[in-house]
Order: C-alpha cells, then sequence, then structure tokens
C-alpha cells in the first residue's frame, strides 16, 4: 500500500538538506521496523518520494512524503515506531493510506504557507507592498537569471505581530522560495535582507483548493 | 532535551554543511553534566565525515558511556571556513553533544590515525583555547591524551600531549578514569595525577622523560628524568585485549546526519594479521591475531542494523580472508538481511573461487572491479616484503573472475621499496599487461562487455616504526617521480596501453610523512612552526604545502636528510625503543636479514616465528600451541 506521511522538521534538524533528510528517513524505516517495498535489481531502494524540499535553516510543521509499505501493516504502529526512530529531529503528525489513484504529494503541491518571525519590530505596514501593480523579481531558473512578476503567485501576505504569514505557489511549476519573497519585500522597504534576521517556518503544503496534502 | 548551538544562526547559514556542528545525531548520547564525574571530550582531528566513519572512535564513545559517571562527547577539526570565523569572533571550540567548550572537560581525547593529521591536532588545541605545550598548561585546562596506530611512535608530537596511551583502548580506560575520580576528590595537584597514571600500563608521559642527543644527532640516551627514576617505567609495554570474543561492541553506533565518508555499518570480525608484510606497521603493532566469536559477531551485526537502519554493512579486518568463518558469516548475513535488503560489503578479499562466489553474491558485477595488492612487479621484490601472493594467484583469480563476468581490476603497487631495481619497477607494467592479454585469452569476442580496465595505484613507500623496514631511508620526490616516470612510459609502451590507466600518489607528501613517522622530539617544533604559519589540514593535498613544511623545518634546525633520507644503523636508539609491542627488536632485526636475503616468512597460521606478540597469551599464538 501507498502511505502518505506528515511531518514536522523541528529546530534541532533545520540545518540538514534535502539529501540528509531523505537517507534520515530512509533509515528511520528500517528502525521503526516498518516493512518497506524496494525497487528490482541489484540496488534495491525504498520506494518513497517527497513533497518539495525544504531550503537549510527552515524549520516545518507540514513536510509530507509517500511511501510503498508492505499491505496491512498498522498506521497507528507505523506512526508511533517511526516517531520513535526520529528520536526528536521530527515529529510524525499523521500516517494515512493513500486511495489509489490520488496523485504522488510531489505532483499533488500546489501551495506553501509560511511564517516568518523577526526578531525586531521592522515591518511597517505591508499595504503597500501588496498594492503594488507588479512585483518584479529576478529568480534563478536553470536557463539563467529571469525578471518574473511574483504578484499573482503570492496568494495570502498578512501581518501579524512581528509575524508575517504568507501563502505562495509551490510545485515543480512557479516555486516560490520564502526568501525571495521575503528579500523583495525587504528591498520595498528600503532594508537589507538576511537570513538571520528572521526565522522562516514552513507551515503546510497545499494542493487544490487550498486543501492540506493530509486531507486531499 | 532543549540543546542551545554553540554558534548561532548567522554563522551556521553561512558555512558549509552546518550539521557537522550541532550533534544530536541518532544515537548520541546526552547525559546531565551535573550528575556526571568526568567529562571526556574525543577528538578525531579532521572533518565531521571522516571521524564519524571511524570505528574506533566509536567504540570509545560507547565504553566511556557506558559508565553512568563520565560522560564522552565528540569533537571533530572544523572546516577552514568556520576556523576563520571562530578565530576572528573568538567562539572556542566545543563539543557537539553539550555544545559546552572543550576546555570546560576533564579529558580531551585525540585518536591520531594518520601522521598528516598532526597539524590539525593543534588546531583542536589553538580553536579549543588550550596551549600547545603541555608544560605550559595548568590545572585547569583539559588533560590532552592521544592513542591510535601514530601513537605508538609519540615522539614528533610529545610536546603537545599530557599523556598518550599506547594499546586498545578497551583495556585500561577504566583504570584510568577511576584513578582520575580518585586525584579529583583527594585534590591532588595535575602533576601528581600524571606521575600516578604512569604507573598503568600502557600510559607514556612525556613530561616525564628526558631525551639525551650524541653529537651526530642521534639519540644518546632515553630515559626517566632523575626525580622520577624510581616511580615511572623505563619502557612502555603495549596493552591489548587478549581475548576478543568477550568484548564490549558498539551497537548503538552514531548515526550521522551529513553523510560519512563510510556511510554504512561496520563489523569489526578481527585484530591484527597473520601475514607479516615487512612494509606493514598494522600488522605488527596489532599482533596478535584474534577473532571475534561467530555467535558475537551475528548478534552484533542484527543489533547495529536494527539500532541504525543502515543499508549497507561492512566487515572489516586487515585481512578478511583469514578469517576462519567467514563463509558462515556472510551466508548468515546475506539471508538475514534479505527482507531490509542490507548490503554486505566486503573489504579486499584474497581473490580466488570461494570469494568470487561470495562477491557475485553481494555486489553487481558489471561494476564492481577485483582488487589485487601485490604491492611489488616481480617475485623477488615480492619476497623482499613478505608479501605472500604470487603473480600465479592473481591471473587464477583474474581467469576465474573474467569467466565470471568481471571486467574491471585494480592493482595496488609500491614504488620505492627497500633494494627496488628497474626491473622491479617495469615489472609491475609486465603484471598489468599479462592481466589484459588474460582478459582476451580467455573471454571470447562475442561475450566481452567492452574492453579490460585496468588501473594501476601506486603509492610510494614510507618506512614506519615497529616494521622490518624501520632503519630504512627514502628517497627524494624528484627520485620518487622518476620511477613513475619510468613506469608509466613502460606502461605506454605495452601492446594493451589502451586498457591501463596508470595513477600515483603525491611524493612531497610521501616524505612528510615519513618525517613525522619517523621523528623524535625536535619535530614538535616543525609542526608547530607550520600550524603558525597556517598550515593545517595537511591530509588533504589542497590544503597541503610542501615549501611551508620545509621552511619550518630550516627554521626548526630540522635536516630532512638527518631524519628522511638516512639509513638508521642497526645499533642506534630509535625513537620509539622505550615502547615495547611485544614484537621484539630481535625479531624485526633478523625479518630485516631475511628481507636482504630475499626469504619469506611463514605467516602466524602456517608456523609461529616467535616474534614476541605471545607474550600477551591471547589469539593465534595460544591457539597454535594447542
Ligand atoms: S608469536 Fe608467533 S603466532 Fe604470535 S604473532 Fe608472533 S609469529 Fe605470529
Amino acid at each position: 500500500m501507498k502511505i502518505r506521511i506528515k511531518f514536522s522538521k523541528n529546530d534541532s534538524v533545520k540545518f540538514l538538506g534535502h539529501l540528509d533528510i531523505m537517507r534520515f528517513f530512509q533509515r528511520a524505516f528500517v528502525r521503526a521496523g516498518v516493512k518497506m517495498l524496494y525497487s528490482e535489481g541489484f540496488n534495491p531502494h525504498q520506494k518513497m518520494s517527497f513533497a518539495q524540499p525544504l531550503g537549510v535553516g527552515i524549520t516545518s510543521t507540514g513536510e509530507y512524503l509517500d511511501a510503498d509499505v508492505v499491505d496491512g501493516q498498522d498506521l497507528t504502529e507505523i506512526k508511533e515506531n517511526l516517531d520513535k526512530a526520529c528520536q526528536g529531529g521530527f515529529d510524525i503528525l499523521s500516517v494515512k493510506e493513500l486511495p489509489l489513484g490520488v496523485p504522488n504529494a510531489m505532483s499533488a503541491v500546489k501551495y506553501a504557507s509560511y511564517s516568518a518571525d523577526f526578531n525586531d519590530n521592522i515591518l511597517p505596514d505591508l499595504n503597500g507592498f501588496m498594492a503594488q501593480e507588479c512585483i518584479l523579481t529576478n529568480k534563478k531558473t536553470k536557463s539563467g537569471v529571469k525578471e518574473i512578476d511574483i504578484k499573482p503567485l503570492i496568494y495570502k501576505c498578512e501581518l501579524n505581530g512581528n509575524t508575517l504569514h504568507f501563502i505562495v505557489s509551490a510545485g515543480s511549476e512557479n516555486n516560490i522560495k520564502p526568501d525571495l519573497l521575503l528579500e523583495n519585500l525587504m528591498s520595498f522597504l528600503g532594508l537589507q535582507y538576511s537570513r538571520d534576521m528572521v526565522k522562516i517556518t514552513r507551515r503546510d503544503l497545499l494542493g487544490d483548493n487550498f486543501i492540506p496534502l493530509s486531507d486531499l | 532535551m532543549d540543546r542551545k548551538n554553540a554558534l548561532n544562526d548567522k554563522i551556521l547559514l553561512s558555512v558549509e554543511k552546518p550539521a557537522r556542528y550541532t550533534g544530536g545525531e541518532i544515537n548520541s548520547v546526552m547525559k546531565d553534566k551535573d550528575k556526571v564525574d568526568i567529562r571526556f571530550a574525543m577528538c578525531f582531528p579532521d572533518v565531521y565525515e571522516i571521524g564519524m566513519s571511524h570505528l574506533g572512535l566509536q567504540i570509545i564513545y560507547t565504553l566511556l558511556n557506558n559508565r553512568d559517571d563520565i560522560w564522552c562527547e565528540r569533537v571533530f577539526s572544523v572546516w577552514p571556513d568556520l576556523h576563520n570565523i571562530m578565530k576572528a569572533d573568538n567562539i572556542p571550540l566545543f563539543a557537539l553533544e553539550s555544545q559546552d567548550p572543550i576546555k570546560d572537560f576533564d579529558f580531551l581525547g585525540i585518536t591520531l590515525q594518520y601522521e598528516m593529521a598532526y597539524t590539525n591536532v593543534l588546531q583542536v588545541l589553538d580553536l579549543a583555547g588550550i596551549p600547545f605545550n603541555a608544560s605550559d598548561r595548568t590545572d585547569a585546562d583539559p588533560i590532552v591524551i592521544g592513542g591510535g596506530p601514530c601513537a605508538y611512535n609519540p615522539e614528533p608530537l610529545a610536546d603537545f600531549f599530557d599523556m598518550f596511551y599506547i594499546g586498545e583502548g578497551e583495556t585500561v580506560y577504566y583504570a584510568l578514569m577511576d584513578l582520575y575520580k580518585e586525584h579529583k576528590k583527594s585534590g591532588g595537584s595535575k602533576m601528581d595525577f600524571l606521575i600516578a597514571a604512569s604507573q598503568i600500563p600502557g600510559i607514556y608521559v612525556p613530561m616525564l622523560y628526558e631525551v639525551s642527543y650524541k653529537e651526530d644527532g642521534t639519540i644518546g640516551s632515553f630515559r626517566p628524568k632523575a626525580e622520577y627514576a624510581d616511580t615511572v617505567p623505563e619502557t612502555i609495554i603495549k596493552q591489548v585485549v587478549s581475548d576478543m570474543s568477550f568484548e564490549m561492541y558498539p551497537e548503538n553506533p552514531v548515526v550521522p546526519y551529513v553523510q560519512a565518508t563510510q556511510d554504512r555499518a561496520v563489523l569489526e570480525i578481527q585484530r591484527g594479521c597473520i601475514r607479516g608484510c615487512r612494509f606493514c606497521q598494522a600488522g605488527y603493532i596489532y599482533r596478535p591475531f584474534r577473532t571475534r566469536s561467530l555467535e558475537a559477531l551475528k548478534k552484533y551485526a542484527e543489533k547495529i542494523i536494527a539500532n541504525t537502519g543502515y543499508e549497507e554493512i561492512s566487515l572489516s579486518s586487515l585481512s578478511s580472508s583469514d578469517c576462519p568463518f567467514l563463509g558462515d558469516l556472510l551466508d548468515f548475513l546475506i539471508k538475514e538481511f534479505h527482507e531490509n535488503k542490507v548490503n554486505v560489503s566486503l573489504p579486499s578479499l584474497r581473490i580466488d573461487e570461494f570469494s568470487l562466489d561470495i562477491m557475485s553474491k553481494v555486489q553487481d558485477v558489471k561494476k564492481s572491479s577485483l582488487t589485487f595488492a601485490p604491492e611489488a612487479g616481480t617475485q623477488r621484490m615480492r619476497n623482499v616484503i613478505n608479501k605472500g601472493i604470487t603473480e600465479e594467484d592473481i591471473m587464477d583469480g583474474s581467469e576465474k573472475a573474467f569467466l565470471g563476468g568481471w571486467n574491471k581490476v585494480k592493482l595496488y603497487f609500491m614504488l620505492g621499496l627497500p633494494g627496488e631495481t628497474e626491473e622491479d619497477i617495469k615489472g609491475i607494467a609486465d603484471v598489468a599487461e599479462n592481466i589484459a592479454e588474460l582478459y582476451y585469452d580467455t573471454v571470447p569476442k562475442e561475450q566481452r562487455m567492452g574492453k579490460v580496465a585496468i588501473t594501476i595505484s601506486t603509492s610510494f613507500f614510507i618506512p614506519k616504526p615497529f616494521t622490518p623496514f624501520q632503519w630504512e631511508p627514502m628517497y627524494k620526490p624528484e627520485v620518487y617521480l622518476e620511477k613513475a616516470a619510468l613506469l608509466n612510459e613502460t606502461v605506454k609502451s605495452k601492446l594493451n596501453k589502451k586498457s591501463i590507466k596508470y595513477n600515483w600518489h603525491d611524493a612531497k607528501t610521501s616524505v612528510i610523512e615519513g618525517l613525522l613517522a619517523k621523528g623524535d622530539r625536535r619535530i614538535c617544533e616543525v609542526i608547530s612552526k607550520v600550524y603558525e604559519k597556517g598550515g593545517f589540514y595537511d591530509a588533504w593535498t589542497e590544503h597541503f604545502d610542501y615549501d611551508r613544511w620545509l621552511e619550518a623545518c630550516d627554521e626548526a634546525g630540522v635536516d630532512m636528510d638527518f631524519f628522511v633520507y638516512r639509513r638508521r644503523s642497526l645499533d642506534e636508539i630509535l625513537p620509539w625503543d622505550f615502547i615495547n609491542i611485544g614484537v621484539t627488536k630481535k625479531f624485526m632485526l633478523k625479518e630485516y636479514d631475511n628481507s636482504l636475503k630475499e626469504i619469506v616468512t611463514p605467516n602466524c597460521a602456517e608456523k609461529c616465528s616467535g616474534c614476541g606478540a605471545g607474550c600477551f597469551g591471547g589469539g593465534i599464538c595460544i591457539e597454535n600451541k594447542n
């Protein structure tokens, strides 16, 4: 069966890169005693895929991975054992069986919601920022740097105290990294952006109609 | 437990692989520092990924943490990017688990696995804020203790260490810790402790000894300083585990987040080696040959995989083919791990029918290569070095492997061996050429998977302490390169030159390694001068600067001709003579003589040659007698 696992990436592991996390889960499944399905061939590997890589230094309360496991295993047991095997770095938030025909996490992702906590009270009213006709940004793509308008890719951008909440486009097309938005916002405000002025958390990954991947 | 990083996010986000420095890995051990009596920082003086690949570190980590009164943590060399930040911002070096400064610890243990890491030892001390010279430290500084294979000639590092431990970690660490606890309770000075510790077998406290030199620069005397003559031992006896079958094993090794260089579970099946290759230090210092028990190994393997989730387990030993139960163990592992798809990997085996059969079970024949380490190109030279592999063995093994589908062969040789002639060098190319011809003779055209691919790698021979070649000189780098050039030309002249690739090592690093391996206390100054000039990570080609070493030698008045390029006389006092590894100097001399006469000495399984290691009362020396 295919299962979808929702997990958090906690502060203590926020400096792990995507490959490190993949390797980590591959081993966590074995430690947890989850019976996995493997690919054929001389170097069999577990069949698992992550929804969307997360940048180094960013924590999350809504990461996803899909895995193929041997039928008939108890989902609550998998959740508990996997959670234990993660020793606190990641919390396993839910484990659900994926019905046949549901697209995998990677292709289901459409949006990502983030929060950014600023150390200081440096953000004034954001109305001006979102009121711009277009928000032109240099975005790195495979074919070099391109200027694009990211305004239509921002679905929400609200300030609550020192915390900025935003939902942006994510997935294989039009993926907006949080840094890209924040950098742009800072320069609009005439400030120099640096990663240590803000604590970024990915809140969740969302599919069509802004539904969290765990509820699709 | 909430762990606060020693480095702030700004720094961590600016350096390469920040997870090298944040700890918290699976199976790392957290304790309450107020509830332990001893805090021990275990250091591998190289980058995290290398240090975390080392089994010995995991053994000591487990051993010490098994006790409730000790908290052993880990520390590694920081990469140059972070080094510069820590220097600029005055951030002290910290241990991974607690993230506390090393300076607050009771002990800093440094494992010395290769000579080119010596400058990193100084980097660790420097960043930790511990004075380089043991004699400049106060009672508040941690006690710096060195161990590992390079501690068998500790003299080039003598100034920097409070003590060295000569032997296997399992044996005396608890006694040393108990002594320290007692000493801490009674409030004695560090010096009192060092003197008391020097009486624990295997512990060497360099500060308590003095060396005098003759006019020609050789050692005149080496002995305890007069005031300690009655208390500290004149010779230090290596300590070994006599029965490996009852030893603990790190069943819960720390699993790094960052990919380690050896990113797999390690099963140490045996220690020591029966072979006695005359260039190989490990073959002598780890005598006698001892195996763990098959039953225990099966149990360890299951537990390690369950506790780590590794997808590969590798058997570790100096020569796996000599393991009496290798076939049974492999059968077990392959069956046991079938479901979880754990790969079993084998370090270089002697290639024969048996090993090929196993290899074809555990690896992809098309992708993997055969490895032979004949070390020398002619039978004459192989007799000189006591390498018991014949060209026939290689040809037989290759033929079977070619029929089994392999077509890649890796060959390891040394250049600059004692008494080497041009014929011996050219012989290396002949071995490769013969293998290539054999391939085309053995495998019919229609079955060939492309060309045969043979890779020759040569390293330059470096004489090491505690080998029968310890008296041998090295060649100058340019001579080594001439030898490599001759071999390269010879390879190029062969019919199958297109199937043979040739790589050689850097000759300049080799001679510096030779200096550090066979040096004495006068080398300490060279190492500290190199570090002062900005040199560390010398084990990394891109950071090694030969001229910096030569300059430092010059300034310290150390003559490479004397230490490296000179044949030492058989009756001079060698810097490491005060250490007794069980194997006697008399035996070394006999082996040296045998090498000159090109006489092969049988291995320990065939016949005991009475090397002296029988004094430890364990392993093959005893089994042979029964
Ligand atoms: S005493 Fe004999 S059996 Fe033991 S290590 Fe020496 S040569 Fe080998």
